[in-house]
C-alpha cells in the first residue's frame, strides 16, 4: 500500500480526512513509465485517474490525417491525467505521452466513485481539485491559443 | 416574464439538480440587465457570482498573460483573444464563482442587451455547506462544462494553428460522438466542407442545427460556425468572384466594353475593400492616363476556380480596379492571350471586356488566322494598343507572358510591351507595378502592389529595333523588378492583417 503520508500531500487528496485517505490508499498503485510511453489513450474507456509524481507529459489530440497534435504540457507534481474519470461518457479526451520518465499513482475509478458516492463531503473537495485542475489546462490551451498569428484578415461577412 | 425556478430548471447544467435545489437557488436568485458593451465580468476580477443566460447575446473573450491576443470579433478590445459567443438561455457563465481562487478567468461582455440571472456566490456556498450532496452536484456539472470548454479550445487550437477548419469540425465531431445522434446532419458537414461548391450548403445545415437542432447539436454547429469564421470569408470571397464573372459575361449585349470593363472594376473595388491589402507609390502615377503599366503575374490560388475552371486573374483585376481605376476613372486595357478552344469561360468573359488579344505558343490560329504570318500579327497587336493608347486609354501588359508563384517571380520579360512602346507617338510612359501574395489564399494573406517610377523607354535604349540592344536592356531591367517584387513581398508581410 502506499504511504498515507505521501498521498496526503497530493492536492487532490488534500483536504481529506484520514478514514477517507486509508480507504483510497488500499486502491491507489505506484507505477512508472519510460519516456515515450502513454499514461492515457484518447478515447479510451477512463478506468482510472493518474496522479502524477515525478516527470513531465504531454498532453496531444488525435487529428484525422495528421500526427497528434500538441495541445499542452505539465511537470507540475500532484498534476492529473484523465480527469474524465468524473465526467460521463468516461473516456479520455486527450492522450498523455510521458516526455521524461514518469512516476505516478493510479486510481482505479470504481475505488473513487465509491468515495464519491457515499462521501459527499469527500466529493465536494475531490471534484473541486479536478476542476481546478482542468481550469488550469484550460488556461494553458487559452494561452497557446492567444500565442499563434492571426490566420487572416477581418473582413465583413 | 419567466420566473427564476422556470428558468433554472430550463437550464442544460442546472436543470437535472434536485426540485428543492433549484427552488432553494432560485429563491436567492436576482435578475439583472446589462447593456450593449458592458462587462458581465471581468477576467481578473473576484467571482462572486455565477449567471445564467436568460435572453441576449454575450462574448467571451481572454487576455494572454502577455497582453498580446487579437482583434477577433465585435466589442472586442484589440489586447483580448474572443473565444465565443453565446445567446442559448441557460448557459451558465462566471463558473469561477465556484472554484478557487474566485477570480473569473475570462471575461464576458453583452453583445446585445442582455438579461442574466444573478446566482451569488455566498448563496452556492451556503448551499454547499447544509447540502454537500448539492455542491458535489453542481461541481460534477461544472466539470462538464470546463471539460467542453477546453475541448472547445483544444479544436480551435487545431483549426488556428494548421489553418485548416475542415479538419477542425471533424475532430469536433469525432470528439463529440457520444453525444450525437447517428442521423445527425452534423455528419455532413465535413463532406460539404470537402468542396468549394457546397460549402455553403454546410453553412445553410449548420444555421439550421443551430436553429432547430438538439441540445447538443445546437451548441456544436454554433461552436462548428465560429471556427468555420474565415472559411465564410473564403466563400463570401468565392461567391463575389462567380458575381463578378457573372456581371461580365451576362451584360446585356449592348453594353459598351468600356462600360463592362468599368462594372468589372467597380465589383472589384468592392472585393477587394473587403480583404487586406496594402498600395504604396501611387504618387508615381502619370497625371493623365494613356500609358503602358506594366506589371509582374501571379497565379491563382486553386480555391478562386470557378465551376465553369475559369479562374479570374486577381492580380490584374487589383491593379486595374484598386489602383487605376481609381486615377483615372476609366477601366485600362489588358492585353491577354488568346483563349484556347476548350476555354469557354475565358473567352465569354473577356470577349466582353474589349481587351486586346495576343496568341501565346499553345493556342490554335489555324482555324481563325489562317495564312497570317507572324510579324503580320504583331502589327495588329501594335496598331490595335496603339489607337487605345492615342485614344487615352490605359494598357496593363504583363510582360512574363505567364504567371507564376510570388516567390519565382518575375521570370524573364517578353518584348512586346516595350516593342509597343517605341511604335506609338508620341511615346507613351512605362509605368511599373509590382505584386505580391495574390497566389496565396487572399483571405489569409496581405496582398501589397508597388507603383514604381515611370520611365520612357527611349531615355534608356537608343534603337528599338536593335533587337540585341533591346533585349540586354530589358533583361537588366527584369533584374530590376525582380527587386521590385521582393520589396513588395517584404511591405505585404511585414505588417500583419489589419
Amino acid at each position: 500500500m502506499v504511504p498515507l503520508t505521501e498521498i496526503k500531500r497530493l492536492k487532490l487528496f488534500e483536504q481529506l480526512p484520514a478514514s477517507t485517505l486509508e480507504v483510497l490508499a488500499k486502491d491507489i498503485e505506484s507505477l512508472e513509465f519510460e519516456t515515450g510511453n502513454y499514461i492515457v489513450s484518447q478515447h479510451d474507456e477512463a478506468r482510472a485517474i493518474y496522479i502524477l509524481l515525478s516527470g513531465a507529459v504531454q498532453f496531444l489530440m488525435m487529428v484525422e490525417g495528421m500526427d497528434d497534435f500538441f495541445v499542452g504540457t505539465t511537470s507540475e507534481r500532484g498534476a492529473l491525467i484523465g480527469w474524465s474519470v468524473v465526467r460521463e461518457p468516461f473516456r479520455y479526451t486527450a492522450s498523455v505521452r510521458c516526455t521524461e520518465p514518469c512516476r505516478v499513482f493510479k486510481l482505479r475509478r470504481a475505488a473513487l466513485d465509491r468515495v464519491l458516492r457515499k462521501d459527499p463531503i469527500a466529493a465536494c473537495r475531490i471534484l473541486r481539485a479536478v476542476a481546478a485542475a482542468l481550469v488550469d489546462r484550460l488556461e494553458d490551451a487559452r494561452e497557446l491559443l492567444g500565442q499563434l498569428p492571426k490566420t487572416g484578415p477581418r473582413t465583413e461577412c | 416574464m419567466t420566473s427564476a425556478l422556470e428558468l433554472l430548471h430550463e437550464s442544460p447544467v442546472l436543470g437535472t439538480l434536485p426540485p428543492e435545489d433549484l427552488r432553494f437557488l432560485a429563491a436567492r436568485a436576482a435578475t439583472r440587465t446589462f447593456r450593449t458593451g458592458e462587462a458581465i465580468f471581468e477576467q481578473g476580477t473576484p467571482a462572486e457570482a455565477c449567471y445564467l443566460l436568460l435572453a441576449g447575446r454575450v462574448g467571451m473573450s481572454f487576455r494572454p498573460s502577455d497582453g498580446e491576443g487579437v482583434r477577433d470579433g465585435e466589442n472586442d478590445r484589440p489586447d483580448m483573444l474572443h473565444l465565443r459567443q453565446y445567446d442559448d438561455r441557460g448557459r451558465l457563465l462566471g463558473w469561477s464563482a465556484l472554484l478557487e481562487p474566485f477570480r473569473y478567468r475570462a471575461t464576458v461582455t453583452a453583445l446585445e442587451r442582455t438579461h442574466v440571472l444573478v446566482l451569488r456566490r455566498q448563496d452556492l456556498d451556503e448551499r454547499t455547506d447544509s447540502h454537500p450532496e448539492f455542491g458535489a452536484a453542481l461541481l460534477e456539472r461544472i466539470i462538464s462544462v470546463l471539460g467542453n470548454r477546453l475541448r472547445e479550445t483544444r479544436i480551435r487550437l487545431v483549426a488556428r494553428r494548421y489553418e485548416k477548419e475542415a479538419m477542425a469540425i471533424r475532430t469536433l465531431l469525432d470528439q463529440s460522438a457520444e453525444l450525437l445522434h447517428v442521423d445527425s446532419p452534423l455528419h455532413k458537414i465535413p463532406y460539404y466542407l470537402k468542396n468549394r461548391l457546397t460549402v455553403a450548403d454546410a453553412f445553410q445545415a449548420l444555421e439550421l442545427v443551430r436553429a432547430r437542432g438538439d441540445e447538443h447539436e445546437q451548441d456544436l454547429a454554433a461552436h462548428a460556425l465560429e471556427i468555420l469564421e474565415q472559411v465564410r470569408v473564403e466563400l463570401t470571397l468565392y461567391q463575389d468572384l462567380q458575381h463578378v464573372y457573372e456581371v461580365v459575361a451576362s451584360a446585356p449585349a449592348s453594353m459598351p466594353a468600356g462600360d463592362i470593363r468599368k462594372r468589372c472594376c467597380q465589383e472589384f473595388v468592392k472585393l477587394f475593400n473587403r480583404l487586406d491589402y496594402v498600395i504604396e507609390g501611387e504618387e508615381n502615377l502619370p497625371d493623365n492616363s494613356g500609358h503602358i503599366f506594366i506589371m509582374n503575374h501571379l497565379f491563382n490560388h486553386p480555391d478562386n476556380t470557378l465551376p465553369n475552371r475559369f479562374q479570374l486573374t486577381l492580380d490584374t483585376h487589383f491593379v486595374s480596379s484598386m489602383i487605376l481605376l481609381r486615377k483615372y476613372g476609366a477601366a485600362p486595357i489588358r492585353i491577354i492571350r488568346k483563349s484556347r478552344s476548350d476555354e469557354f469561360g475565358h473567352q465569354k468573359y473577356y470577349d466582353r471586356l474589349g481587351y486586346i488579344y495576343v496568341s501565346s505558343g499553345h493556342v490554335d490560329d489555324s482555324g481563325t488566322e489562317a495564312g497570317i504570318t507572324p510579324e503580320e500579327r504583331r502589327r495588329v497587336f501594335l496598331d490595335a494598343a496603339r489607337d487605345h493608347l492615342l485614344a487615352g486609354r490605359n494598357l496593363v501588359i504583363c510582360p512574363e507572358g505567364t504567371s507564376v508563384a510570388t516567390e519565382d517571380s518575375p521570370v524573364a520579360f517578353k518584348a512586346g510591351a516595350f516593342r509597343l512602346a517605341a511604335y506609338v507617338d508620341p511615346e507613351p510612359l512605362i509605368v511599373p507595378i509590382s505584386v505580391a501574395n495574390f497566389d496565396k489564399n487572399i483571405t489569409r494573406k496581405k496582398v501589397a502592389a508597388v507603383v514604381h517610377k515611370p520611365f520612357r523607354l527611349s531615355d534608356f535604349v537608343s534603337d528599338p529595333t536593335d533587337d540585341a540592344g533591346l533585349f540586354d536592356y530589358i533583361n537588366g531591367y527584369q533584374r530590376c523588378f525582380a527587386g521590385f517584387v521582393r520589396e513588395t513581398v517584404t511591405l505585404a508581410n511585414s505588417t500583419a492583417p489589419d
